[in-house]
């Protein structure tokens, strides 16, 4: 049988690097995801013995990840948190050209709008799973998924028009 | 855009993040979880703070590794070609039991007088998880044993109606309280359709007599409530067993070291992995490597493909490495011929520590 540690730990390394890579796509940069992620497993940890039997854990430790994104006073504590943090950051690695610039752009949108593409588009829920997620009607989760989805259509088109320009 | 090139372009950034994440060791979580609680229970309130002012409150309260200075040597070069500290194949060291005290004959049930309590909860996905933490107060010594029964109260200090539920196994023995140590209960609050509490409380009562209010942790979200999902059934409260909190272990010296790995050019699949690890001491004192850690080394392919070793770090020949200085280590990882060639990860982590380092690979057929 695991213990009850065992068990965290085979769930913490099964799901943070997808789990990072679902918050980059809402923060717009690997630290920044590396470090809600971190602090959503810290608080998953300490809370371990209920979170475990939720039926998704995964989705409780996004939520709180998502959460602490959203905050502009939680991100200073966050900050001070990361500096006093264990383990020292390795070498940060570079994200392909092409990614740097999607996240770029990504961040033109309002914040909502993000989560909701990343909930929809890389997580596979359901507009109906994304409201039960949030907590808000399903109209409000449609509504910031297709705004969302529109504003970054135009976005992305007018930089390849820029590019465009650039080239010709 | 299509949907699908939008589902393309944003899935890919997601796996490209997954694949740049660089985990710290489970025990680095564990102990930030542990040091996150004590820091609330101090009360340090970092809410509010601006950046600056936060980092500087967070440096304070962060145990520093103090200790008697002994006149530790500086690095020594290790006596190998190359200046490489040789691999030793030495198996880790167990980890040391952490085993709750036991409960002595005799010990006193606790009473609300004899203790402290804290608590602090998250909200997600529609319920909130929290915990109480039960300190002994003024040297008191007794035993919790059994469920905590817990209330919900409103910004008015009356009790929210909720149905309240038990989960997990109690300890037989019951949990010990005396100073230097704490107890735990969970509790999870769902289904609240009640009208708006303001901000919420709570009001605990102890199986040995006695009721205390937990004085509630910085940056618990006391505004908000567990989500409707049932407008018909109660609002259901299910708290866990009195829990002994495992002890914080002593911050290691250790725990300044950064760590970077060399690898060869090529990685194959069916050889052992022959690659180094470089420790090294920004710090201003000497770190001594005499309560030598072990070590995980892994390499985890994205095709699900994986090779974990533990061991011994071979610190005989350093004894410790001076400020500014660094040391590189030999490693050795074998890699089974039935590892299919794909791309992914080598993580070398102090697991006791938390500290450690990852690099891509790419595994090649033999």
């Amino acid at each position: 049988m695991m213990t009850g540690d065992g068990d965290f730990e085979a769930f913490y390394t099964a799901t943070y690097d997808r789990l990072v890579g679902q918050l980059l796509v809402v923060v717009g940069s690997l630290e920044e995801a590396e470090d809600v992620v971190q602090e959503a497993f810290v608080r998953a940890c300490g809370r371990w013995s209920h979170v475990r039997d939720y039926e998704v854990p995964e989705a409780w430790v996004r939520r709180v990840a998502l959460n602490l994104a959203s905050s502009g006073v939680r991100r200073a504590r966050r900050r001070a948190a990361l500096l006093v943090r264990l383990g020292p950051a390795a070498d940060v690695p570079a994200l392909s050209v092409d990614a740097v610039a999607l996240t770029r752009t990504l961040r033109k949108l309002p914040l909502r709008g993000r989560e909701a593409l990343v909930l929809h588009h890389v997580v596979g829920l359901s507009v109906q799973e994304i409201a039960g997620e949030l907590g808000v009607p399903v109209g409000t989760v449609t509504a910031r998924l297709s705004r969302a989805r529109a504003r970054l259509a135009r976005l992305l088109a007018a930089e390849g028009e820029e590019i465009g320009h650039a080239h010709g | 855009m299509r949907m699908d090139e939008l589902d393309e372009r944003l899935a890919g950034l997601a796996e490209e993040g997954a694949r740049n994440a660089r985990p710290p060791a489970p025990a680095a979580i564990r102990h930030r979880s542990r040091r996150r609680r004590r820091r609330q229970a101090a009360g340090v309130v970092l809410l509010g703070l601006a950046l600056v002012g936060a980092v500087v409150v967070a440096r304070a309260s962060s145990p520093v590794p103090s200790g008697p200075v002994t006149p530790t040597p500086t690095t020594q070069a290790p006596a190998t070609p190359g200046g490489i500290v040789p691999w030793s194949s030495a198996p880790p060291r167990p980890p040391a039991p952490a085993r709750p005290a036991a409960v002595p004959p005799g010990t006193p049930a606790c009473t609300a007088d004899r203790l402290h309590a804290t608590a602090g909860w998250e909200g997600a996905t529609g319920s909130l998880v929290g915990s109480v933490r039960f300190t002994s107060r003024a040297g008191a010594v007794c035993a919790l044993n059994g469920y905590p029964t817990i209330q919900l109260l409103d910004q008015h200090g009356r009790a929210l109606p909720t149905r309240t539920g038990r989960s997990g196994r109690s300890q037989a023995t019951g949990v010990l309280v005396r100073p230097g140590t704490a107890a735990t209960a969970a509790f999870v609050w769902s289904n609240w359709c009640g009208p708006n509490p303001g901000r919420v409380g709570l009001r605990v009562t102890l199986p040995g007599g006695g009721t205390l209010v937990p004085t509630v942790e910085a940056g618990t979200p006391r505004e908000l409530t567990a989500r409707c999902d049932a407008p018909g059934a109660p609002s259901s409260l299910s708290r866990g067993p009195f829990a002994a909190e495992r002890p914080e272990p002593p911050p290691s010296p250790l725990e300044g070291l950064t760590a970077t790995i060399g690898l060869p050019p090529t990685v194959v699949a069916g050889r052992p992995l022959r690659y180094t690890v470089t420790l090294a001491n920004p710090t201003e004192r000497p770190v001594s490597l005499r309560d030598c850690p072990s070590y995980m080394e892994a390499v985890l392919l994205r095709n699900d493909g994986k090779a974990v070793e533990r061991h011994l770090l071979n610190c005989a020949p350093v004894g410790a490495i001076g400020p500014g200085q660094r040391v590189t280590f030999a490693m050795v990882l074998d890699l089974p011929a039935r590892l299919r060639p794909g791309a992914g990860v080598l993580t070398w982590v102090m697991e006791s520590v938390g500290v450690g380092t990852k690099v891509p690979v790419t595994v090649t057929g033999p």
